[in-house]
């Protein structure tokens, strides 16, 4: 299986969310990794046959995604960023709907939904309101939606968003149990949610892709170097305006600053190992802070 | 050996003694088989229709059915007919109303998306809605209509211009506004049809107007209102896949 993206370009009046992206796709994990409106959601949604390009098309095995229909979306599963469901629906109910709208038989529908039940830890749930699930809960139940055809391709669109720690890890243990033999696109604006599950992470800014490759090549394309060292409180402002500063730690003989510089910022520096999160602030700069952001 | 024990000894020899694990094993075979035919197939468009159908909240049509009973007794009452049957077009604007809850469930829950990217697609879960909504308003008016013209004597003319000529209105105004270029939402759809609503009174309880209307120039507009009302829904069902589309004044560049 192998999907192609060529020359997709999607815009919104003047706005362009996704500037003339080519890549080729087959089964595996794929992060997408990028600041709140680098244009995720729009290449996602032009995934799904959501949107239509501007210009540019995507192609499963050499075929058109927007000519296939029901064909294509057929193979495909979807969790958007903003998961809708009928709230006074069971966890049962709505995914037995789900299924009849994915065409799935009420023999297989029955039998795939205690299953995937199972598998997302929502057995004890099944008869529980929509409404009445928690967040991770819900999430969890649209995993489960999304999987209920079996799908080559999963789509999943912030699906950690809103998440504690807790699911967070038990989200990406589901994901990386589920995606054995399909394609899996998994977009997030939090490096840990990708770092450890994806096979290919792709730097999205600005509706462009600015890098792609495994953890260790995203890393070791950033050209300047990591440094770890001690300074004085009073000195810290002064840092933070020179150098980019991917975390800092108050101590009691001063604070421990990690900065992203090409040269030695003091004496005292000792260059470290760079990690998934320095290439994302060191691309990201500023937007990387945002108030949406968590790394 | 006389014949009865020979039939004895014959039934012995003929006994099959049931294994209850090759029982289980054929009944799980026969199970794995099923389900594998059952997962090569997809489900029939009735199925669909029928699963729609078991979604939709039937809450709904029970206060459409309540909502005629009403009017119905109202009309056998008799009290000032005249302004009664006039009044009809405001219990026809409701009769539509009705049905908004459940047309924008989709919509006001978020679901589009879901709905968008499966195998029947929104278009199909759309088409399936107003299917099963069409077929039982239709028998649900058509049952009125005769009800209120053969039982109360109601002239056909009267029930023409007073009752299907709003609901045919107000049901273009549902329609409209359902997947419209322009986002509405439930509470704005129920306004339209409400303002539609009263602007249908000003105009029926003006004699001056409605005595100067005759029949064939409102049978004409009944006419007009059915064909804007087939294309109002020609016209949801060939947009409303394009809905992130028309509501990305609403979304966000993610």
């Amino acid at each position: 299986m192998e999907l192609e993206f060529k020359d997709l370009t999607k815009n919104f009046g003047g706005f362009t969310a996704v500037d003339h992206i080519n890549l080729v796709m087959t089964n595996g994990v794929y992060g997408l990794l990028g600041v709140n409106g680098a244009g995720k959601t729009t290449l996602m949604r032009m995934l799904c046959t959501l949107l239509l390009p501007t210009s540019g098309t995507i192609t499963y095995n050499g075929k058109n995604i927007f000519k296939m229909d029901g064909e294509y979306r057929k193979r495909l599963g979807y969790l958007p960023q903003e998961f809708g469901f009928y709230p006074e629906f069971t966890v049962q109910d709505y995914l037995l709907y789900i299924a009849s709208i994915k065409g799935i038989r009420p023999a297989v529908a029955r039998k795939r939904v205690k299953q995937l039940v199972a598998k997302v830890g929502l057995s004890k749930a099944a008869d529980k309101k929509m409404k009445k699930l928690s967040g991770g809960m819900k999430r969890r139940a649209g995993v489960a939606q999304a999987m209920l055809n079996d799908p080559e391709i999963l789509v999943l669109d912030e699906p950690t968003a809103g998440l504690d720690p807790n699911e967070r890890i038990r989200f990406r243990n589901l994901i990386s149990e589920l995606s054995e033999e399909r394609l899996v696109l998994l977009s997030t604006h939090i490096v840990s949610d990708i770092e450890y599950i994806a096979n290919e992470i792709w730097l999205m800014k600005d509706g462009t892709l600015m890098h792609k490759g495994t953890a260790d090549e995203i890393i070791n394309s950033m050209p300047e170097q990591v440094w770890q060292c001690f300074v004085d409180k009073n000195m810290v402002s002064e840092y933070m305006k020179k150098y980019k500063i991917s975390n800092m730690k108050a101590e009691p003989q001063g604070v421990e600053l990690r900065i992203i510089a090409k040269e030695r910022p003091s004496e005292n520096a000792r260059s470290t190992q760079a990690s998934l999160e320095d290439v994302f602030l060191y691309y990201f700069g500023e937007k990387a802070g945002g108030e949406d952001v968590a790394i | 050996m006389n014949l009865k024990e020979q039939l004895t000894i014959y039934k012995k020899m003929t006994q099959l003694e049931p294994r209850e694990a090759e029982i289980h094993k054929i009944v799980s075979r026969s199970e794995e088989i099923f389900f594998q035919a059952e997962l090569k197939e997809q489900l029939s468009y009735h199925e669909f229709l029928w699963a729609q159908l078991r979604v939709i909240q039937k809450r709904w049509w029970l206060l459409q059915f309540l909502l005629l009973l009403v009017l119905w007794a109202v009309l056998a009452e008799g009290y000032e007919a005249q302004y009664v049957q006039r009044g009809m077009g405001i219990m026809a604007s409701l009769f539509v109303i009705l049905i908004i809850p459940e047309l924008w469930k989709n919509r006001s829950n978020q679901s589009m998306e879901i709905e968008a990217v499966s195998y029947y697609s929104l278009r199909q879960v759309y088409a399936a809605r107003m299917l099963l909504f069409g077929v039982t308003d239709i028998v649900l008016v058509a049952v009125f209509c005769q009800a209120v013209s053969v039982g109360l004597h109601v002239e056909l003319t009267e029930l023409v211009v007073q009752f299907l000529l709003p609901l045919s209105v107000t049901s273009c105004i549902c329609f409209g506004t359902l997947c419209s270029k322009r986002y509405f939402s439930e509470a704005s759809a129920i306004a339209l049809c409400v303002v539609w609503s009263a602007v249908w009174m000003c105009i029926i309880l003006n004699e001056n107007v409605y005595e100067k209307v005759a029949f064939p120039v409102w049978l004409g507009l009944l006419g007009l209102a059915s064909a804007c009302l087939a294309a109002m829904v020609y016209r949801t069902l060939k947009y409303c896949n394009n809905y992130v589309e028309a509501s990305f004044d609403r979304m966000e560049v993610g």
